[in-house]
């Protein structure tokens, strides 16, 4: 029996899963600000290296992952107050273009602290794969795959059982609203953009050891991410899991089927076409922001 | 829209003696201060990229779409130019009136997705056109080189006159950046103008006063479009190569840059921004190995300080001054 | 928020910033003409036009080092003449590496030592050419010597050559449906057609050809492209990581296809994260430190800057030994010409390591070709095929 493309949808799934974790943080802080943190690439690659960091130091691996993800994410939040905040009211472009320094300073804090020659960090649980009934699976796919699942499953616990999250709905919604509703904004957005933060270091630290740590190594993932979450619909953490999902698929798919030339287009044409078809994304409801003009 | 904006058009161009002046001086001191061929190919990348992001700040500052695909249009328009030349041996006027036009219906594809979307997402739109392009122009080994690039352009010669000199091409490219210049504040003057800007600033508002903000957004994509066509094409004889490496993202990022540091909607700042931050990109990044964290950090604190840019500051200069004119006359 | 659109906007802006431009221009004049000085007769100017940022910043570190290690071993004075060394910073993007040759030339260099990135290369021969300036560089493409130029000398055997003797030896291992991947990078797309060619050149077509994008963050597909078309051995044509990770998910897919690369296989990078998928592999190497006839050298560059010569750093001294070589055989005023001609009629030993001489096009006669192997996480050489010389 040819399991070919079984496989092809089986590696994609699990190579997904990373995507969906880097658009769940995306989504999140554009859901709640408006602004396309186009430095999401940047905070995977920070968090990578500063669980490289963590290690040096003498911790464990694990607690090096928590202790990057904070990092970043509290770093990510602090940007937020000092270099975005200021400028929502000129219009989401100037917070924008914001974020596009943040990303070259990131990068090249990244190149005059650990250097351009590629660092290696080790694997939380064993990379070698098993077969089982006939389809090639790894323990560290299976892991990163369940990992993404709880952290975005707690997103959406976040967002629709507690008071914050509800607030943060309601900011995406109707700012005005939320105001008239006493729910101040400012906290919400430093939460929407810490939280992106934790993910996208966590999904550093998750492909970090299969991609090697190099300065530029998260901007495949930052656009992977955000191509993830317009996919699966701006604001469902779940779709955008799901949107990583079809996006790893899809190109696997297309490598083997068409041409892998193209590979890296697949997934902007996806963007677009979703864009304009269905711009609530495959998972989302038709909802406000969409529909603004 | 065309006919009217053609009229406005004329009756502003009556009236070019400011963009004269400014550019007798500039090629004046060009010709006069200016002399090692590196400088002068500085002031070739600042006039070019001033010229692209003049176009930008028509579709950016005027328009509100916020585009990063102006870097790849730029690319279109200096690949066809490039190409026509080599291949098919046209002189540079018709390559570049072919470009132009290539980059116009490149940047009208663009522009119509603004018609169907956000603009929240048109950002993304633009980007999937830029990378598309670039993975063509890399892909597409055959026609264009691939990553290593066409070279073997044509120097430039204009009707029989021989213009590949560094500080010919400078002032080629100075004259063209005063006409698109001249052309852009021609055009913000003109009713059309006021109605792509008042789309950009309140889309919602202008509809309702009865403006067509769908054609006009379409219109400032096409125009600006036509601009970074002219661009990439000089920008080929400046170069005599074209890669990818050169239109690539950073490269769009900057000529956003460009315009919002300028102060979007504003041409002068614009061009005053291009000439700085082309400097700075050129060289900072040249002279030490912190360049490019001083460049992300002081983007990032820049737009904290004066969000509206250059023009904003130029503004806040002249009103504090007048304050304390004021005050003086008062007291 | 915005600028209010002024009615008559044309008559006062231009005016204000046309001094504001004026202004920046001259500062932009003054800034860069400042390298522009005179020639003296007593000195000769090398230009150094590598990569000092970006990247790949470490080029720019390992030509300082070797241009060091050569003035230590032949003096800084050659017929009376005192070497200076002039650097422009190439970063590896064509434009950079065009003004930066602009203002090398400017400067009066009678040698451009680099630009090192193909793409660069390609940009800037023909003002190297039309200054009559040498090139020297170190850059694989086989395109570079291929377009007429006098000028541009090449210190290692092309792709074409290291990839066709890598075809060969394959051939000779008995592996007959051999699969290529390479990245979409200069570098990468010309090793994929010369490994192409030079399989097609002993009798064997790929039985897969495939290109991806540099940093790509999942291979699964193209391993199971792999998988599928049957492969007893992949070739792997890109940088370190991406090789790195292409061979580790082949194996996690299960294919035990032998994997066949460039040299980046053999780097720190690949051998740290995926060593037990690159065990066994082999790679074609222009200079391998852990090869005996370089041990002399490979201890004089740890003994000055304590860490192990690579590829580029023996290359950049093989460029500057050129060029100091050269200029000891020119009477009277050196210029570009002068020294284009003494390179081109070069042929001396250097050191035991190789024999500098250059073909009509630029190629050396006697480069290193070697093939080497990943053994117990440890690079070794397997076979040497160097031309005789």
């Amino acid at each position: 029996m040819d399991l070919l493309a079984p496989q092809a949808v089986l590696s994609g799934i699990a190579a997904g899963s990373v995507y969906g974790l880097v658009g769940v943080g995306f989504s999140v802080s554009f859901r709640t600000t408006g602004v396309i943190n186009i430095a999401t690439g940047d905070l995977v690659a920070m968090g990578a290296y500063l669980t490289f960091w963590g290690l040096s130091v003498g911790l464990p691996l694990p607690v090096a992952i928590v202790v990057a993800a904070l990092i970043v994410g509290l770093g990510m939040g602090i940007v937020e107050r000092l270099a975005l905040r200021p400028l929502y009211r000129f219009g989401t472009v100037y917070a924008i273009m914001s974020t596009i320094g943040l990303s070259v300073a990131l990068q090249s804090l990244i190149q005059l602290v650990w250097g351009p020659v590629a660092l290696v960090i080790p694997r939380l649980v064993p990379g070698e794969a098993f077969t089982i009934l006939g389809f090639r699976l790894s323990l560290a796919q299976i892991f990163n795959l369940v990992l993404a699942l709880v952290l975005i499953l707690g997103m959406v616990l976040l967002l629709e059982r507690t008071k914050i999250g509800r607030g943060m709905q309601t900011v995406a919604r109707d700012r005005e609203l939320a105001s008239l509703l006493g729910i101040r904004p400012s906290q919400l957005f430093f939460l929407a953009f810490a939280l992106a933060g934790v993910l996208a270091a966590v999904a550093g630290a998750l492909i970090g050891p299969d991609q090697g740590l190099t300065p530029t190594m998260g901007l495949p993932l930052g656009i992977a991410g955000f191509t993830a979450a317009v996919i699966g619909g701006l604001g469902s953490p779940l779709g955008a899991l799901a949107g990583g999902m079809v996006l790893a698929v899809a190109q696997n798919l297309a490598v083997l089927y068409l041409t892998p030339d193209y590979k890296a287009a697949l997934a902007y044409g996806l963007l677009v076409l979703v864009l304009l078809v269905r711009p609530q994304g495959l998972f989302g409801e038709a909802g406000a922001l969409a529909r603004r003009v | 829209m065309v006919a009217t904006a053609m009229q406005s058009v004329r009756t502003v161009l009556r009236r070019p003696y400011a963009h004269l002046a400014g550019l007798a001086i500039t090629v004046l001191v060009v010709q006069q201060f200016v002399e090692s061929s590196s400088s002068l190919f500085l002031v070739q990348l600042m006039a070019l990229y001033a010229l692209a992001a003049l176009g930008l700040n028509i579709i950016l500052g005027m328009a509100g779409l916020l585009s990063v695909a102006q870097a790849a249009v730029m690319a279109l328009g200096g690949y066809t130019a490039g190409l026509l030349m080599i291949k098919a041996q046209l002189p540079f006027v018709v390559a570049l009136l072919v470009a132009g036009a290539a980059s116009a219906v490149l940047s009208a594809f663009v522009g119509l997705a603004a018609l169907r979307i956000s603009s929240h997402y048109f950002i993304l739109v633009t980007l999937a056109v830029a990378e598309a392009l670039s993975l063509l122009l890399i892909n597409e080994e055959d026609l264009t080189g691939g990553y290593n690039g066409i070279g073997g352009i044509p120097p430039l010669v204009i009707g029989g006159l021989d213009l590949s000199s560094p500080l010919a091409l400078a002032v080629v490219a100075i004259v063209t950046l005063f006409i698109g210049w001249y052309v852009a504040d021609a055009l913000a003057a003109s009713r059309s103008g006021h109605g792509i800007h008042a789309g950009g600033a309140d889309p919602q508002l202008a509809m309702a006063s009865g403006i067509n903000v769908a054609r006009l957004r379409f219109g400032a994509s096409v125009t600006g479009g036509v601009y970074a066509g002219v661009a990439g094409a000089l920008y080929a004889e400046t170069l005599l190569y074209l890669g990818p490496g050169d239109f690539s993202l950073g490269k769009a990022l900057l000529i956003l840059l460009i315009v919002v540091i300028g102060g979007m909607g504003s041409n002068a700042g614009t061009v005053a921004a291009a000439v700085i931050l082309v400097y700075l990109s050129e060289g900072l990044l040249r002279l030490t190995t912190v360049g490019p964290l001083v460049y992300g950090l002081g983007i990032m604190v820049i737009l904290v300080i004066a969000p509206n840019g250059l023009d904003g500051v130029a503004r806040r200069l002249r009103r504090a001054f007048g304050r304390i004119l004021e005050r003086r006359v008062a007291r | 928020m915005r600028s209010s659109v002024s009615t008559r906007p044309a008559r006062r802006r231009p005016r204000r910033v046309g001094v504001f431009v004026v202004a920046a221009l001259m500062a932009a004049g003054c800034g860069s003409s400042g390298t522009g000085a005179s020639t003296e007769s007593t000195e000769v100017k090398i230009g150094f036009v590598v990569p000092y940022s970006g990247v790949v910043a470490k080029y720019g570190q390992d030509a300082n080092h070797a241009w060091q290690l050569a003035l230590e071993k032949y003096g800084n004075t050659v017929n009376g003449y005192k070497l200076e060394q002039v650097k422009f910073d190439e970063k590896c993007q064509p434009a950079a590496a065009v003004r930066a040759v602009r203002q090398a030339l400017g400067a009066d260099v009678v040698a451009l030592l680099g630009p090192t990135c193909s793409g660069d290369v390609l940009a800037t021969l023909q003002a190297a050419a039309q200054a009559k300036v040498p090139l020297i560089t170190q850059a694989y493409a086989p395109d570079i010597t291929a377009r007429n130029s006098e000028y541009i000398w090449r210190m290692p055997a092309s792709d074409e050559v290291l990839n066709a003797n890598l075809a060969k030896f394959l051939k000779a291992e008995g592996f007959t449906k051999i699969g290529v991947a390479h990245d979409t990078t200069g570098f990468g797309q010309a090793e994929g057609q010369t490994i192409v060619a030079g399989l097609k050149a002993v009798g064997i077509t790929p039985v897969a050809n495939l290109s991806y994008t540099v940093g790509a963050t999942d291979f699964s597909g193209e391993a199971q492209k792999m998988k599928s078309a049957g492969a007893d051995a992949v070739c792997l044509m890109g940088y370190d990581p991406d090789t790195a990770r292409f061979a580790f998910q082949l194996r996690q897919l299960g294919v035990q296809a032998q994997i066949c690369s460039n040299q980046a296989i053999s780097y720190a990078t690949s051998l740290k994260t995926a060593p037990d998928a690159v065990e066994g592999a082999y790679f074609y190497a222009p200079f391998l430190a852990d090869d005996d006839r370089f041990k002399p050298f490979v201890d004089a560059w740890r003994a000055k800057y304590n860490e192990t010569v690579d590829t580029e750093g023996y290359m950049y001294y093989l460029s500057a030994v050129t060029i100091i070589e050269a200029l000891k055989t020119i009477d009277g005023e050196v210029t570009g010409e002068k020294l284009n001609e003494a390179i081109g009629k070069l042929s001396v030993d250097v050191q035991g390591l190789t024999r500098l001489a250059f073909s009509d096009t630029g190629d050396p006669k006697c480069p290193t070709v070697l093939v080497g192997t990943v053994s117990k996480g440890k690079p070794k050489v397997v076979q040497d095929d160097s031309p005789s010389c």
